[in-house]
C-alpha cells in the first residue's frame, strides 16, 4: 500500500502560485489556467509515487502541467476539424497561431509565439528553471531547449522592439 | 569572435560553466555592440518576469487548495481517509442509518473488491461514506477530457455528458485498460459520485480495444442515462462550456 508522502502535498501547496503563473503565460487566460493547474494537481497526485524525494518538484509539475496543455491543444485543434470545418480558426484555432495585433503587451508578444517557444521562454526566463531542468520537463534535449528559447527570445525582441517603436 | 546569441542567452540566464562566462566577460568589456546586446537580453527579461509577477501576489482558488488535498491516498478502500477528508460523519453502527450505509458500502466493497486487485483501479475509484467515488485519474479524465478525446493513459475515455434531473452534470466514461469499466459519474459539490457503474469484457489481446470501449454505451449504461436525463446530451460547445464551470 502506497501513500501520497506529505511532502508532495506541501510541495504542491507551495508551487500553487508558481502553477499558475505558468499556466497563464500558456493559456493566456485566468480561468483555463486555473483549469489546468486543477488538471495537473489531480494527476500529479494520481502518480505522486513516480516523484523520487532528493528531486526537485517544480520541475516535475511543470512537466505534468505541460503534458497537460499539450493534450489540450491537441483536443483543441481535433474539435476544430471534427465540429467547425468551415469556421476553422475562426475561434477555436490553437493559441500562439499569429493573430495580429496593433500593440503587443509582452504577454500578448509571448503568446503569439509557438508553444513550444512560449513554454521555453517560460520555463527559463520566468520560472528560472536550469536548461537542464526545463528540457527535462518538456522531454527535450537540451540543445533542442536551448534552441527554441534563443529563437523565442529573438522573435520576442523583434516583435517587442517594433510595437514599442509603432506606439511611442 | 562575436558570442551567438545562444550564448549570449546562456550568460544571462547563468548557464554558463566560469570559463565562458570569462570570455563573454571579455567580449562585453571590449566591444559595446555586445554589451548592448546583453543588457537588451537583461532587460527582455526583467520585462516577462514583471510580466507575470502579479499573479504570484494573487490569492490562489479555494479550489486548487481543495485538490491537493482533496484527492484521495491511493488505496481504493481507505475509509478513514477519505472520511476525513470529506468531514462527513463515519458510518455508526448500532442505528439504523449507519446499518443502511454499511449494507450499501458492502454491496459496493464487493463491487469495487472485483476489481482491486487490478494495478490501476486504485487510482479510478475510491469509497468514501456515500458510495463511490471517482478516484484522482478518473476524476482528471472526467474534469479534463472532451468526448472525442482518445483515452487517457489509463485508458480512460468518455462518452456522453448531459445535465441529470437533479441539475448536476453527469458523463458517461469507460475504462479499457485491465478492468473493463463502463459508468455513469455526476458531479456534485463533493467531485465526482459514481452513480452506475457496469463491467463489460474487454478483449485483452486486441490492441484497438480501446476503439471499442470508447463508443460502448452498453444497454444498462444507454437505459441509465434515459432515465436520468434532463433534456438533451452536450453538444461539443456544451461540453467545452461546462468544462470550463467546472461541471457545475
Amino acid at each position: 500500500m502506497t501513500q501520497i508522502t506529505d511532502p508532495v502535498r506541501e510541495g504542491l501547496i507551495e508551487l500553487l502560485p508558481r502553477l499558475r503563473r505558468f499556466a497563464r503565460t500558456l493559456t493566456r487566460h485566468a480561468h483555463d489556467a486555473d483549469d489546468l493547474v486543477q488538471i495537473a494537481v489531480e494527476r500529479a497526485l494520481a502518480r505522486a509515487q513516480q516523484w523520487q524525494a532528493g528531486t526537485r518538484l517544480d520541475g516535475w509539475m511543470f512537466g505534468i502541467l505541460r503534458n497537460a496543455w499539450i493534450d489540450e491543444i491537441r483536443a483543441r485543434q481535433r474539435r476544430s476539424q471534427l465540429f467547425a470545418p468551415e469556421a476553422a480558426g475562426e475561434h477555436v484555432g490553437a493559441p500562439g497561431a499569429g493573430t495580429e495585433v496593433d500593440v503587443l503587451s509582452v504577454e500578448a508578444a509571448l503568446g503569439s509565439l509557438p508553444e513550444e517557444q512560449r513554454t521555453a521562454v517560460s520555463l527559463v526566463l520566468i520560472e528560472g528553471l536550469s536548461y537542464k531542468e526545463a528540457a527535462e520537463a518538456m522531454q527535450v534535449p537540451i540543445g533542442t531547449l536551448t534552441s527554441r528559447l534563443a529563437r523565442g527570445r529573438d522573435a520576442l525582441q523583434a516583435i517587442l522592439s517594433e510595437s514599442a517603436g509603432g506606439a511611442s | 569572435m562575436t558570442p551567438s546569441n545562444e550564448d549570449l542567452g546562456a550568460y544571462v540566464d547563468g548557464q554558463l560553466e566560469p570559463a565562458a562566462r570569462a570570455l563573454i566577460d571579455e567580449a562585453i568589456a571590449r566591444d559595446p555592440a555586445v554589451a548592448a546586446r546583453v543588457a537588451s537580453l537583461r532587460a527582455l527579461n526583467d520585462q516577462l518576469r514583471g510580466a507575470f509577477r502579479s499573479v504570484l501576489a494573487e490569492p490562489v482558488p479555494a479550489r486548487l487548495s481543495a485538490a491537493v488535498h482533496g484527492a484521495a491516498p491511493s488505496t481504493v478502500v481507505d475509509l478513514e481517509a477519505t472520511r476525513a477528508r470529506r468531514r462527513r460523519p463515519a458510518v455508526v453502527l448500532g442505528s439504523p442509518r449507519g446499518w443502511t450505509a454499511l449494507a450499501a458500502s458492502v454491496v459496493v466493497g464487493l463491487m469495487v473488491g472485483h476489481f482491486a486487485f487490478q494495478r490501476s483501479s486504485k487510482d479510478l475509484l475510491e469509497l468514501d461514506a456515500n458510495g463511490l467515488a471517482a478516484g484522482p485519474a478518473l476524476s482528471a479524465a472526467l474534469s479534463g477530457q472532451l468526448a472525442g478525446d482518445p483515452p487517457s493513459g489509463e485508458g480512460i475515455a468518455i462518452g456522453l455528458s448531459f445535465r441529470n434531473k437533479g441539475g448536476n452534470a453527469c458523463r458517461t466514461f469507460s475504462v479499457s485498460r485491465r478492468s473493463g469499466l463502463v459508468g455513469i459519474a455526476c458531479r456534485n459539490s463533493e467531485g465526482w459520485q459514481i452513480d452506475t457503474l457496469t463491467g463489460h469484457a474487454v478483449p485483452s489481446q486486441d490492441p484497438a480495444g480501446y476503439r471499442q470501449a470508447a463508443t460502448s454505451l452498453t444497454p444498462t449504461i444507454r437505459d441509465a442515462v434515459a432515465a436520468t436525463i434532463d433534456g438533451e446530451p452536450f453538444d461539443a460547445d456544451a461540453e467545452r462550456l461546462s468544462r470550463q464551470h467546472g461541471w457545475r
